[in-house]
């Protein structure tokens, strides 16, 4: 086991801060998933994220003595600085792209994704065609939630932070991200009920 | 209190958030409001989806490209822990060229340095004046001759 693997990110954070090289590239190790994670629910696009997650690590990196472990946590700081990049991508993007997005490609990119984990997986074929329609489900419920509850809920869900946490990543009060999950989380449930109950009705009249 | 006010509480539960005093107040209100249960068990459900679909699941590779991609930008290996100094260099650049211009100009008027060098004019002025010059010295040789 590398002896990375015994340190805390903050106790990696401070010899990166000394000069380490290595342990800086253990911090990249640990957290380029969950940036990239993060990136991609804000901007949506595999490459755009990769290059979020890039962006975010030289940042880091080049501000890394403005890292204090007692104002926070390395995990919450490292994302604040994604959340912040991938803002500024997506704010672009959103300019350039969403219209087009909304009106025509969602339905076509579906399980076309070229991140769709569940492709090229050797599972039974109902129960990966049923697993690729979830995951296709979830990710187009998501794009039709506002950033904001979006970055909030998946924070939450895939980061599993503390709503704490999740407000100083969004600059934000506690009580206000207990209100952006909250709303993000009956947006979504709407959403994904009024896709089954529509495509239960589709089915229906087909027979 | 409304339902609403205690859906939103079971947000908050579900996510680990919620308060003692306020669980106990929801456990009662959800003992008596069935379309509460029924909101509270979609909330679970869905909470569970979000986390089984595993979303956005980062390409193969990813910290390498990464690491890849960052030694490239930054220059070699070891200019990476110092990248701070490294953007100094053009200062330190500027420095240098500075001190040596200054060096260079110590100890000359402005007058010197804004009309140029005239020490090369003097002295090839001099030379010329001491009969050093190619024609001198054949004019030289023929007064020599015409005097014998």
């Amino acid at each position: 086991m590398p002896y990375h693997d015994d340190l805390t990110d903050e106790e990696l954070a401070l010899k990166a801060q000394a000069g380490s090289e290595q342990d800086f590239d253990a911090l990249v190790n640990r957290y380029a998933p969950a940036v990239y994670r993060l990136a991609r629910g804000i901007t949506r696009g595999p490459q755009d994220a990769e290059d979020v997650v890039q962006e975010t690590f030289l940042r880091a990196f080049r501000h890394l003595d403005s890292f204090a472990p007692s104002k926070a946590t390395f995990k919450t700081w490292l994302l604040t600085i994604a959340r912040n990049q991938s803002i500024n991508v997506f704010g672009s993007l959103k300019r350039r792209t969403l219209r087009f997005l909304n009106e025509f490609d969602i339905d076509e990119r579906g399980t076309e994704c070229s991140n769709n984990p569940f492709s090229g997986v050797d599972k039974d074929a109902e129960s990966l065609l049923s697993m690729k329609q979830e995951y296709s489900r979830v990710e187009q419920a998501l794009e039709k939630l506002p950033e904001r509850q979006r970055t909030a809920m998946l924070l939450k869900a895939q980061e599993d932070m503390s709503y704490d946490q999740i407000a100083q990543v969004m600059n934000n009060s506690v009580s206000s991200v207990e209100s952006l999950i909250f709303r993000g989380r009956k947006r979504l449930l709407e959403i994904l009920e009024d896709q089954l109950a529509r495509a239960r009705d589709f089915a229906e009249s087909k027979v | 209190m409304d339902c609403s006010d205690y859906q939103k509480h079971m947000s908050m539960l579900i996510d680990g958030e919620l308060g003692q005093h306020s669980l106990q107040a929801l456990e009662s209100h959800l003992a008596a409001c069935s379309v509460c249960r029924n909101a509270y068990e979609r909330m679970t459900a869905l909470n569970r989806t979000l986390k089984d679909v595993d979303l956005y699941r980062p390409p193969s590779m990813l910290a390498s490209r990464v690491k890849a991609r960052f030694a490239q930008e930054s220059g070699q290996p070891t200019g990476r822990l110092f990248p701070s100094a490294w953007r100094q260099v053009p200062l330190f650049a500027l420095i240098v060229l500075l001190a040596i211009g200054v060096g260079n100009l110590a100890g000359r008027s402005m007058t010197e340095i804004l009309v140029g060098d005239q020490s090369e004019a003097k002295l090839e002025y001099l030379l010329t004046d001491a009969g050093q010059s190619f024609s001198d010295i054949v004019l030289d040789i023929a007064v020599e001759e015409n005097s014998r």
